[in-house]
This record gives C-alpha cells, sequence and structure tokens, in this order.
C-alpha cells in the first residue's frame, strides 16, 4: 500500500491561481497535516470506472463516477476530524494534485494534455470551492467525502451515500441546502426521494426546505422528516 | 416583518431569556461572540440557562392543552462552516440548564446557539396555534461562538457616511472639496468613504434599488468607479505603511497580520493570493515588491488593477451593463 502525507495548502488557492497551479507554473506553498492516506483503492477504483464512461457523456451522466468512488475516498480518509474536513485548503490541495484526474475525468469526460487551457468557470469550482453549502458540494473531493460522512452508517454502509449521488438532482436538492447537513434530513430525503423525477425531488426539497423555516429541524428525528416529505 | 407576521400561527414574541457561561474564561468580541480561537482549549463546556416565562403556554397553545402543554425547550448548535446541526433537550419548561460541550475538533468558524421552545405532538388544524410537531413557538437571540478568526468581511474595513461636502456642519477638509463625489479618512481605526450629498441627484442615484434601467446601470457603474478607487487607496496606504516596516527585525518572518494590526493587515492578507497569483509564497513577494519602487510600479500599476479588474460586479460588469442600457434607449449605437 502507498501511503503519503496529506498536505494542505498555507492558503485557499483562488481562481484566477487555478490555471497556473495545473500548468504546474506556480507553485504554491504547502504545508503537512497530521494525517497519512493511501489513495490506491480510490485509484483502483477510477481505472474501473473510466472504463465504464461513455463518449461524448455529460457529468450528469457521469454521476455513476461519484456512487462508485465515494466510499473509497472516505475510508481512505476516514480518519480525518470534522475541523480538519471542513478545511477547503485540504480538498483544494487535493483536487489540484493527488485527484486531479479524477477531477477532470468526472467533470470534463476527460484529461487534456493541457487541463489549464480547459478550465470553465465550472470546472473552477470543481477544483476548489469555498465552506459554504455550495462550495462544498460543488468541490469533486470535499462533496464525496461529506456525503458518506453523513449518509453512511452500520446498518447500511454506503448504501445511501451511492443512492445521493447517483443521481445529481436529488444530490444538489439535498446538499445545496441546509437541512442536508442535518443527517438525519439527509438520510431522509434521500430515501424518500431516490427514484423520483427531477423536478418532483426539486419541489418535495423546496416543500421541506418551506416546512423547515418555522420547524426547527434538529428536534426532529429521520421519520419525521420523512412523514413531512411525503404530506 | 415582525416576528408575529412571519410565522403563520401564534408565537411568544419576546426573546427568551438564555445565560451562557463557558467553563473556562472565553474572550468577548464587542457583538457579543465567545472568542474560542484565542485560547487553547481543546474543549469548551457551556452551562446555558433557559428560564422560560410562566406566561408562555398561554400564549402558543390552545386551552385545552395549557394543563399539559405539549412543548419541550432546546438548544439548538448550527454552524455550517462544521456542516453541525444538533439539539439538546432541557427539561421541563421552567428555568433550565443544560450543558453543550464543544470540542475543537469538531467545530471550524463560527456556531449559532440558540434556545427554543418547540411543539412536541400534532395540534388540531382549526386552532390558530402551531400544529406540527418541532414547531418553534419561542426563541431567544442567538448566541455565536466562534473557533477560527472570521474572514475579513467585504466592506467591514470601511464605514460609510453620507455629508453635504459644502454644508456648514461638514468638517473644513470635506468643505474643500466641495465638489468632490466622495473622499476617504484613513487615519481613523476604520477608514470611512465620505459620500456627498451635495452632489445633485448622487444620494438618489446611488441609494436606488432597481436593478433594471438606466438608473440601475449608471448606479453600478458609478458604485464600480467608487469600489475602484477606494480598493486602490486602501491597498495603496497599506502597502507604503508595509513598507516602513522594512527595517524591523523580524520583517520577512513576519505575518503580514502581525506587521500590520488593524485594517491594514487583513486587507493585504485578503488580497495577497490576488495580487501574487503566480508567486510560490505571495506574502514574501509582497512583501519584497513594496520595498522597491520598480516593486511599487508594477504593483499599483498592473498587479492592483488587473486584480480589481477580475473582481466580479466591478468595472467590467458595470461598464456592460451601461452600455446595454444606453443602446436599448437609444443613445448608444450598436
Amino acid at each position: 500500500m502507498t501511503t503519503s502525507s496529506l498536505m494542505r495548502y498555507a492558503r485557499p488557492l483562488v481562481p484566477a491561481q487555478l490555471a497556473d497551479v495545473l500548468a504546474g507554473r506556480s507553485d504554491p506553498e504547502v504545508e503537512a497535516t497530521r494525517y497519512t492516506f493511501s489513495l490506491d483503492d480510490f485509484k483502483n477504483e477510477l481505472a474501473s470506472a473510466r472504463a465504464s464512461i461513455p463518449p461524448h457523456s455529460t457529468p450528469r451522466q457521469r454521476a455513476f463516477m461519484d456512487a462508485r468512488l465515494a466510499p473509497h475516498l472516505h475510508s481512505a480518509l476516514k480518519q480525518l476530524v470534522r475541523r480538519d474536513a471542513a478545511d477547503m485548503r485540504i480538498w483544494h490541495w487535493l483536487c489540484t494534485s493527488p485527484l486531479k484526474e479524477f477531477v477532470l475525468l468526472r467533470w470534463r469526460g476527460d484529461e487534456p494534455p493541457q487541463p489549464y487551457a480547459a478550465l470553465t468557470p465550472g470546472l473552477v469550482a470543481h477544483f476548489l470551492g469555498s465552506a459554504t453549502l455550495n462550495g462544498v458540494s460543488r468541490n469533486a473531493a470535499a462533496r464525496l467525502w461529506w456525503c458518506a460522512e453523513a449518509m453512511q452508517d452500520a446498518d447500511s454502509g454506503y448504501a445511501l451515500t451511492r443512492q445521493a449521488l447517483a443521481n445529481q438532482d436529488l444530490f444538489v436538492a439535498v446538499f445545496e441546502r441546509k437541512f442536508g447537513i442535518y443527517p438525519p434530513a439527509a438520510r431522509a430525503a434521500v430515501s424518500e426521494l431516490a427514484g423520483k423525477t427531477g423536478k418532483e425531488i426539486q419541489a418535495a426539497a423546496r416543500r421541506l426546505n418551506h416546512f423547515l423555516t418555522t420547524q426547527a429541524a434538529e428536534v426532529l428525528d429521520q421519520a419525521a422528516i420523512s412523514s413531512l416529505l411525503r404530506t | 416583518m415582525t416576528t408575529m407576521e412571519f410565522y403563520p400561527y401564534k408565537v411568544y414574541p419576546p426573546k427568551l431569556p438564555m445565560l451562557v457561561t463557558p467553563s473556562v474564561e472565553l474572550p468577548v468580541s464587542s457583538d457579543g461572540a465567545l472568542l474560542a480561537y484565542r485560547t487553547d482549549f481543546e474543549e469548551v463546556t457551556l452551562e446555558i440557562q433557559v428560564d422560560i416565562p410562566p406566561d408562555l403556554p398561554e400564549r402558543v397553545v390552545s386551552l385545552s392543552e395549557r394543563r399539559r402543554p405539549p412543548l419541550a425547550t432546546y438548544v439548538v448548535l448550527e454552524s455550517i462552516e462544521s456542516r453541525v446541526r444538533r439539539a439538546q433537550k432541557l427539561d421541563g419548561l421552567a428555568t433550565s440548564k443544560v450543558q453543550i460541550v464543544m470540542n475543537r475538533r469538531e467545530f471550524r468558524g463560527e456556531t449559532a446557539i440558540r434556545a427554543v421552545v418547540v411543539r412536541t405532538s400534532d395540534g388540531r388544524p382549526s386552532d390558530p396555534y402551531a400544529k406540527h410537531p418541532g414547531s418553534v413557538v419561542a426563541a431567544s437571540e442567538i448566541q455565536r461562538v466562534l473557533f477560527d478568526e472570521p474572514p475579513f468581511p467585504p466592506g467591514a474595513y470601511l464605514e460609510i457616511k453620507w455629508v453635504d461636502f459644502g454644508g456648514l456642519d461638514a468638517p473644513r477638509w470635506l468643505q474643500e472639496r466641495a465638489n468632490d463625489l466622495l473622499a476617504l479618512d484613513l487615519d481613523q481605526a476604520l477608514p470611512v468613504l465620505f459620500l456627498n450629498s451635495g452632489v445633485q441627484h448622487a444620494p438618489a442615484i446611488l441609494n436606488s434599488r432597481g436593478t433594471r434601467g438606466l438608473i440601475a446601470a449608471a448606479r453600478d457603474s458609478l458604485y464600480a468607479g467608487i469600489y475602484q478607487y477606494t480598493m486602490y487607496a486602501l491597498i495603496d496606504s497599506a502597502m507604503h505603511e508595509l513598507a516602513s516596516r522594512q527595517e524591523e527585525e523580524d520583517y520577512d518572518a513576519s505575518e503580514l497580520g502581525d506587521l500590520l494590526p488593524g485594517w491594514r493587515g487583513q486587507l493585504l492578507d485578503r488580497w495577497v493570493g490576488q495580487l501574487f497569483p503566480d508567486a510560490s509564497d505571495p506574502v514574501q513577494a509582497l512583501k519584497r515588491a513594496v520595498v522597491t519602487t520598480p516593486g511599487v510600479s508594477e504593483l499599483l500599476g498592473k498587479r492592483l488593477s488587473r486584480a480589481l479588474q477580475k473582481r466580479p460586479s466591478t468595472i467590467g460588469k458595470a461598464f456592460t451593463s451601461l452600455v446595454r442600457e444606453l443602446q436599448a434607449e437609444g443613445r448608444l449605437q450598436s
């Protein structure tokens, strides 16, 4: 097993830096964290998922990669405490360094010889992002880890994680809303809404959000939130 | 909108009294936030006392429920940055206490804590009271706990004041520039941007709230110009102040914030990555640049103007919107 030190940038990268970092023209200061990790399993799974990418596919069609890879990324970094997992400098480093290939394959569908020349604002967000709901859910790696962290449990393992990530509409509807950081609400939403159409998911998530403007989500359990979603 | 107007059912309008006592001494900010980041404690325990006013149940549940009101009190924690939302229940509906343990390994940035009283069972649909379990019927003010120094929000290093520069009440230095649209005072603890209310239509245009039309486009363009001028002046001032510290013994080794306490250090810390996106160590690059004349010229003439123009909603966007509006009005050919 190959283990490496988990690093982070000394400062969060800003979009203006990204092209130069990817091109190797800039080498921002990094610092070691107290963790070591191995991406062997993740890389093996990525190689296998890569073979399944349909030609000319859209990012939405490549959501299956997230579902397959999230458990491997979460396992590789399971020792991260939440404070460190909430440090976007770690995710910026992971996405621009050991996980660069994954970010490009997942969000572009290929690995261009000059990735810095292929950057669009959307692609930049998948490499970087801030510690907001939106920023975390766009960062290609942070979204997988946090989703797995919220959804996995002893009974079903990573089953709900895979369900949440396999459907782009479902993931965005749940994890770009505040109720998505309350695990019982996220689990209820994924369990209830998996298999629905994009429009149905959006409508149900909006309705739940509306209920939670006057109801304190934190005092409700998963069953109570599921029943709100069914109303 | 008042609290009463927001909720579609009867709520208890006054804030619930909540007393938060940390187990260790924590510095407190001017707005009452507990500054855990200024201490080394791995764990902070907060004893939280909530006093439920005796008249609360009769205001928020129906007459038939008042003997045993279906209500419960919770302390709720929320931190988007830490991705934490959780609640801890208190005993009874009188004065009660709970201990909240906050471990530094779990939290980042800001956590908001508040006490809430919620309904615990379904109510009758015909009642004007809350009907659903979890419905908030009373809440306290929010107590903030900071585990990291807050990032510098835009505008926090600047106070904005409208003054008639030509008016008799205006300071003399502003009277001397009675026809200017704006002026900056950088000698205060927080810099002040003065806008001249004596300039005809300036307050009306700059305070307009529309999103379309010529006035909105003019306002955005004006704001873009003011923004650029102001940021340029603030950063220029901070850079000069930084250069003046070059003789200090630990100039090379010190953090910007240590060299330049206050808004200047925070401002440069925020901008340094954008000024030197190509440098492996932007802070050192900035420190080197500000102490030479060519360095300062390049910084101000090229790097700062380029960085400012990359800011969203500044000159480029505002100019495009102004051109579009002028074209729509037929005052500019497409």
